[in-house]
């Protein structure tokens, strides 16, 4: 069971040096073929691994491997170690299985790039992080797959390096991440202190620290901070719209599927931590809640077809982050898992759009579409409706499923609940705003002009991922079913306990009131945008300085320039010019050029200055020692 | 014996490229390079048998010098010493093969040169005599002093003499400092001497690491020397001779003086975090490819500083790994930048960029060795600052925040650096005849590179591999003041 873990790990990586090495003796095509065919091998493993596990009682479910030290300082060991336990094989699970679709799509989507194999290595790569993240043993190894995300992360958002946009969008996620990762590695020192130990056996033990200590707080703080910075979560959320500057399969697979769901992965690991830290446990789902509200509002303006689709990721993270700060793990686990379902097809149904208009993402220049690509408006219909959260769709059960916890969890959980609710209402505006504005309507004269479907569209190569995804969007759901059955909580109940949900009339009417406000959201959308209105124009006119707000993104890369990026740019500009230039630099190379004048003066060797200040030192010297030795 | 073979080979090298009137510089350029292999096989061959068990001095040996002062040549290998006597070496090597195939001008002077440098670094590692230990430190200098301003860029003569005047400051109180510690305790011999409560003679020798680190605010001499040295020498400068003065730190400060140590931790590592954070806001600003590497490598030996003075395991442990990690990074980035530099015919970012399109191998080993640099986690830079914030941080938790707050500073430059050289469009002075590397230059730098891989893979190789071994004898009781 462990082996097919390590091989679930290392194939990916194997794939990256297969590739790497191989350079241009093979085929672009065989080089995707080598990537996805690593994550297809990862995820028969991760497979074998589920069945492992499956045929233990629940409490047996944990097996630890240690392959070699990877690090270690007098007594302090670290081992290359990795952990196969319900939480891991269910993340194995979705990376793998979601990830091997979404190379498989990318290697039709990037046929014809110029460098196309860099992009199936930096995948493979991808793939290898992330699950060195969900299986690592220790959170130091869990750091180094956070960090190591990041990095496929940025390699993959700058891909297309000609583009001064994309160059900045990668710097910038990966800055915002360092800054997790460096509090993240601050929360692992406090914990060193205590226990001497990194690995989950020893750290994740509710005697660990004291509960609601200074020092719990602090370490749930610093996993926090890790947790919103690569999850997106206000306020370190901006890196997440610029990401969309990577090519689609990648906000599919990493900015949407698997990598910023990290966060919520790293909260459900740890929660004895964050358990003991009651405050920043209710910290995390308040950001939850309240980037499900602003991500949602922003949705609503943007005209990006990828960033309407990236907000709505942010969004739908914040509900992840509502479960788990409210305790509710399985269900913010099965949200993560859904979610990546329905937004990878959204996505790549995106992708298909993009693809079919010569790369065009303005949602203000499409329209029309549906007639023209059926089979990619069809499943967009079914992403969407996931995404709104409407029965039989997968949305709904796992949406429905964080907001029972939520209403059973207190005045808290009520204002959450709240923020989920409303976050709902915006939820069904923003995904049919978009949904009619591109495939509605009649098709715009650039739509039209630049059409072009080479066969099928995007190709069978393209099709068949989005297909399997659209079939999982809708069944997906079904593992965990309202007055039914919660598959995803038991399997998960050996690791972590999730709260209980609210039952009877209260959830009733969760469920109810939610489901009518996404119905309430998609209505206003087929009002607005459905069919020929003014009613959006006439709002934005009505309410300038909120429309210009929300296409700020409320203001937050505008403040963060101003009170960090500038001073600390200034700061050393000014260090350059008035410290290190007339201080260090500036003297001596006033004392160097004084010192060649003196030595053209006084001896015609070139090279005389070296034995005079040896000279002049030495009698020096002879000074000192004197002095050296009267003192000591 | 092999130790002193590790120490003369090379000398002895250098004399025999000197002496014989070569009829090409090829047939002098490539017995330097024999040579420098030849060194390499030794190392290589001593690392294979050494006993890592066991704490200790190992192939020592020890001849009376000057019987009456307690003077002796005294030479062994601890197994710290052991690995930077590997990074020098590894880098060295790198260094003759890249200067060889640079074509540099008297080429059989310029490699004895640098092969001299080698057997004085490699004798500074394995001194196990106080004297001898300031001989090989003053034989260290002297070939640098020549190469810098004899194959220096346009400013040599007074990046030469900054380095000049630092340096011999430096080793002159350092000299005092040795004959002054060597009287005092009756003998120059290390394993004799004992530990020693004085302040102005640690201060003699802090002043001489300090310099060649450098330690915050002793760095006037980096940028102008970085920057004026033919490459392959900024890689020796920076990959290998400051980490003599690290090892300074880690073989004769911290034993010799405990403490001192403790009495002097709190300043020292101020001025260390000064540094490491001055030196990557600098290095973030910096406008040429040179200055950048140059600035964050003196943020580098700062937190270098910060992990020895920790003095505990893990602070110890971690500034052993990121002295073996940093010396491969800023070797293999100041070639890189020699590289960059032939191509462009400038260093200046603002000049640069595109260099990614169409040349794979440039792009794929700047970024590798980029965000090593930039201690990407899962990276050895990354487990050797880990391990020295974590060592700082028990001492008090605001060093380990500054050096939290230098992991992303580090992140900024390094992506900066990355970017200005290879993305964007091509700048002014990058064209189309602007070749990807040649294999001559991969054959250099990628031996480098795949070493940082492997070592990233595998940290533990180097820190579960010094000290002597585990878990018997912990680092840090090697450094703790008697009762």
């Amino acid at each position: 069971m462990t082996t097919a873990a390590w091989i679930a790990l290392f194939s990916p990586a194997a794939a990256v040096i297969a590739i790497a090495l191989a350079g241009t003796r093979i085929t672009r095509s065989l080089a995707g073929l080598l990537a996805a065919g690593s994550v297809l091998v990862s995820f028969i493993c991760s497979v074998i691994a589920f069945a492992g596990l499956l045929g233990e009682s629940p409490d047996e479910r944990s097996h630890s491997s240690t392959l070699w030290t990877w690090l270690s300082a007098g007594n302090f060991n670290v081992g290359a170690q990795i952990l196969v336990d319900p939480l891991s094989v269910f993340m194995m699970l979705v990376v793998s299985g979601v990830g091997f679709l979404i190379l498989a799509y990318a290697v039709g989507y990037m046929d014809g790039d110029a460098e196309e194999r860099r992009y199936h290595a930096y995948k493979a790569l991808f793939v290898f992080s992330m699950l060195l993240l969900v299986q690592a043993g220790n959170l130091l190894l869990l750091l180094a797959g956070w960090g190591m995300v990041g990095l496929s992360s940025y390699l993959l958002i700058n891909f297309w390096h000609f583009r001064e946009t994309a160059v900045a969008a990668g710097k910038k996620a990966f800055i915002m991440n360092a800054f997790g990762d460096a509090t993240f590695a601050l929360a692992l020192f406090l914990l060193i202190q205590r226990t001497g130990s990194v690995d989950f056996r020893d750290v994740l033990q509710p005697g660990v620290v004291e509960k609601g200590s200074a020092v719990a707080v602090l370490v749930a703080l610093g996993l926090l901070g890790g947790a919103v910075a690569k999850s997106a979560q206000v306020p370190l959320h901006t890196w997440l719209p610029d990401a969309m500057e990577g090519p689609t399969p990648v906000s599919a697979l990493i900015h949407a599927a698997t990598m910023v769901t990290a966060g919520v992965y790293l909260i459900a690991r740890t929660h004895v931590l964050f358990e003991l830290a009651p405050a920043i446990h209710d910290l995390a789902g308040i950001l939850g809640g309240i980037t499900i509200l602003l991500a949602g509002l922003i949705a609503l303006v943007q005209t990006d077809i990828k960033r309407v689709i990236a907000y709505s990721t942010m969004s739908q993270i914040g509900y992840m982050f509502v479960a788990v700060g409210l305790g509710a793990y399985g269900s913010g686990l099965f949200h993560l898992m859904t979610h990546a379902f329905f937004k990878a097809l959204l996505f790549m149904a995106a992708g298909i759009v993009i693809h079919a208009l010569s790369d065009e993402q303005d949602i203000r220049r499409m329209g029309g579409l549906g007639r023209k690509l059926p089979f990619t408006y069809r499943v967009f219909v079914i992403g969407a409706l996931a995404l709104a959260a409407i029965p039989p769709f997968a949305g709904f059960f796992s949406k429905d499923s964080i907001l029972g916890a939520a209403a059973n969890a207190g005045t808290l959980g009520w204002i959450l609940w709240g923020a989920g609710a409303i976050g709902a209402f915006l939820t069904g505006l923003y995904t049919f705003r978009l949904l009619f504005i591109v495939f509605w309507g009649e098709p715009t004269p650039f739509a039209r002009e630049h059409l072009h479907l080479k066969s099928f569209e995007g190709g069978l190569a393209m099709a068949w991922p989005v297909a399997v995804l659209a079939v999982l969007s809708i069944v997906g759901g079904w593992l965990q079913v309202p007055w039914g059955w919660s598959l995803v909580d038991d399997w998960l109940e050996p690791v972590a306990q999730s709260a209980e949900e609210a039952t009877g009339l209260t959830f009733t009417f969760s469920v109810l009131a939610s489901l009518l406000l996404s119905l309430a959201g998609i209505a206003l959308a087929w009002r607005w945008y459905g069919r020929a209105s003014d009613a959006p124009a006439r709002a934005r006119q009505r309410w300038p300085w909120a429309a210009r707000t929300l296409e700020h993104k409320f203001y937050f890369d505008e403040a963060y320039d101003l009170a960090f990026y500038e001073p600390a740019s200034r700061k050393a500009a000014a260090l350059g010019r008035y410290v290190e230039q007339p201080v260090f630099l500036g003297s001596l190379g006033g004392l160097a050029s004084g010192v060649r004048l003196a030595s053209r003066r006084l001896s015609s060797v070139q090279t005389g200055y070296v034995r005079e200040y040896a000279l002049a030192l030495a009698a020096g010297l002879a000074v000192l020692a004197i002095v050296f030795i009267l003192v000591t | 014996m092999l130790t002193t073979i590790l120490i003369f080979l090379p000398m002895a090298g250098a004399l025999f490229v000197w002496i014989v009137p070569w009829p090409t510089a090829r047939a002098a350029g490539g017995t330097a390079l024999l040579v420098a292999l030849a060194e390499l096989v030794v190392w290589v061959n001593r690392a294979l048998n050494f006993d890592y068990g066991t704490p200790g001095l190992q192939e020592s040996t020890s001849h009376s010098w000057f019987s009456d002062l307690g003077v002796s040549y005294s030479v062994g290998l601890f197994d710290f010493s052991l690995w930077l006597v590997g990074l020098t070496v590894v880098v060295t090597t790198a260094a003759v093969a890249y200067g060889f195939w640079s074509g540099r001008e008297r080429m059989g002077v310029y490699l004895g040169l640098i092969l001299f440098l080698e057997g004085a670094t490699v004798g500074v590692f394995c001194a196990q005599d106080l004297l001898l230990f300031y001989v090989f430190w003053e034989a260290m200098m002297i070939p640098l002093y020549v190469l810098i301003g004899v194959w220096g860029g346009p400013g040599r003569f007074d990046a030469t003499i900054k380095f000049v005047i630092y340096t011999l400051a430096g080793s002159l109180l350092m000299l005092v400092a040795v004959i002054a510690l060597g009287l005092s305790a009756g003998t120059f011999d290390m394993a004799q001497i004992g530990q020693n409560g004085s302040t102005w003679i640690f201060l003699g020798f802090a002043a001489a690491f300090a310099v060649k680190a450098p330690l915050w605010p002793f760095h006037g001499w980096l940028p102008d020397a970085y920057r004026e040295s033919p490459p392959e020498v900024a890689a020796l400068l920076s990959g290998v001779i400051s980490k003599a003065a690290t090892f300074g730190f880690l073989r004769i400060a911290l034993p010799f003086f405990p403490a001192v140590v403790a009495d002097w931790r709190t300043p020292i590592l101020v001025l260390a975090s000064v540094g490491l954070v001055y030196g990557s806001l600098l290095a973030f600003r910096a406008p040429d490819l040179r200055g950048v590497i140059a600035y964050s490598s003196l943020a580098q030996m700062n937190l270098i500083v910060i992990g020895l003075f920790a003095v505990n395991d893990s602070g110890l442990s971690g500034a052993l790994l990121q002295m073996i990690t940093h010396g491969l990074v800023s070797a293999a980035l100041f070639l890189l930048a020699g590289a960059v530099e032939r191509r462009a015919a400038t260093g200046d970012l603002g000049l640069l960029g595109g260099l990614a399109r169409g040349r794979p191998a440039l792009a794929t080993v700047l970024i590798t060795t980029g965000v090593i640099a930039l201690a990407v986690p899962g990276s050895s830079a990354f487990a050797g600052e880990f391990l020295i914030l974590n060592g700082i941080f028990t001492r008090g938790w605001g060093w380990a925040v500054v050096g939290a707050v230098a992991i992303v500073l580090a992140a900024m430059y390094m992506l900066r650096l990355i970017s200005a050289v290879l993305h964007r469009d091509p700048g002014p002075s990058v064209t189309d005849a602007a070749l990807d590397l040649r294999p001559a230059e991969l054959s250099v730098i990628l031996p480098l590179v795949a070493t940082l891989l492997t070592l990233s893979f595998w940290p533990a190789a180097v820190t579960d591999h010094s000290f002597g071994g585990k878990p018997t004898g912990t680092v840090s009781s090697n450094f703790e003041a008697a009762p």
